[in-house]
């Protein structure tokens, strides 16, 4: 565990999680937002993990749509309602056929914030071994503190394919 | 150009090249024939053959309830045999550009993009394509993630 402090660095929160007990956040850093959307062209795509949505157009490309909540086991299954925003997502992991960034669309039914609470930017940094109940595997790690959890989701790996290892 | 038959699963359009479906026709036809053996349903063929019916939407984890009786048996060629669908609903047919599909992309590993090569898109809609020619590998290696079960011991003998 250690010490990190945000406040020098520019980020959004995605609230998660509205019914769990914590307080869950995803943390994406301001290089990494593309372009927030309300409406999309996709289509579900079997075989996959839940939390793969599916597919959406995006350009010339299609786009992975995943859910945080789906994927970090916070999701309320009698809550199926749509999804608000659909956030696309740059990674730093490229494209073996293109040489592009890789991108995502993350779905979510609560919307991107800006952190208003300076208590955000200053919080402990875990490994994200057994902070969230699924999927801690595909995390880069949590920042914790004041009764919430920031999680940085590892979009390298996840647009590479890592969350199908076991279907591959 | 290539031509596209497209179908329903759960409200979902998905398609196939056209010169791989042999028939489409609505499971109650009073022409279609078929048996059950060992719980599982063959469809009944010309000279003694017999295919069997894999219902889609059960395979895909895309089940929706009470359209049992209104689905649909789509019939394709695969090498010397047959293999058959049951789906939810024609679609209808699309002619479109050779290189209108685009791939998935690397996020969905390499197994199902085997079996979904590519996405269309025509207008509002989104069409999956299916190669049910990747399909047997596919069921015998694979878990349904959304069921949880394993379809190698569900649908395959």
């Amino acid at each position: 565990m250690q010490k990190t402090s945000l406040s020098e660095h520019r980020f959004f929160l995605l609230p998660l999680g509205r019914y769990a007990k914590e307080s869950y956040s995803c943390i994406f850093g301001q290089s990494q937002v593309v372009e927030v959307m309300q409406e999309i062209i996709a289509c579900e795509v079997p075989f996959c993990p839940r939390f793969m949505r599916g597919a959406a157009v995006y350009g010339e490309q299609l786009l992975p749509v995943i859910c945080p909540e789906e994927m970090l086991g916070l999701a309320d299954p009698a809550e199926q309602g749509p999804y608000r925003q659909f956030i696309v997502i740059r990674s730093a992991a490229v494209d073996p056929a293109s040489g592009t960034n890789l991108l995502a669309m993350v779905a979510s039914s609560r919307g991107l914030q800006i952190p208003q609470n300076e208590e955000d930017k200053n919080l402990e940094y875990f490994s994200p071994s057994d902070q969230v109940p699924a999927n801690g595997g595909l995390l880069n790690g949590i920042y914790s503190g004041q009764g919430r959890r920031l999680i940085s989701i590892d979009f390298d790996r996840l647009l590479l394919g890592a969350a199908m290892e076991a279907v591959a | 150009m290539r031509t596209i038959v497209t179908f329903k699963l759960a409200e979902q359009l998905f398609g196939l090249d056209r010169e791989k479906v042999v028939a489409m026709a609505s499971r109650n036809h009073r022409k279609i024939k078929t048996t059950v053996k060992g719980g599982v349903e063959y469809l009944l063929l010309s000279r003694g053959r017999v295919s069997r019916i894999f219902d889609l939407e059960q395979l895909f984890g895309l089940e929706q309830p009470g359209t049992g009786d209104m689905k649909q048996l789509l019939v394709v060629e695969h090498g010397q045999e047959l293999l058959s669908f049951l789906v939810s609903a024609r679609g209808g047919i699309a002619s479109v550009r050779e290189e209108a599909g685009t791939a998935l992309p690397p996020a969905f590993g390499r197994a199902v993009p085997m079996v979904f090569p590519e996405m269309l898109v025509n207008g509002q809609d989104a069409i999956l394509l299916f190669a049910p020619e990747n399909i047997h590998r596919f069921l015998v290696k694979h878990t349904n993630h959304r069921t949880g079960r394993s379809n190698a011991e569900d649908i395959v003998e």
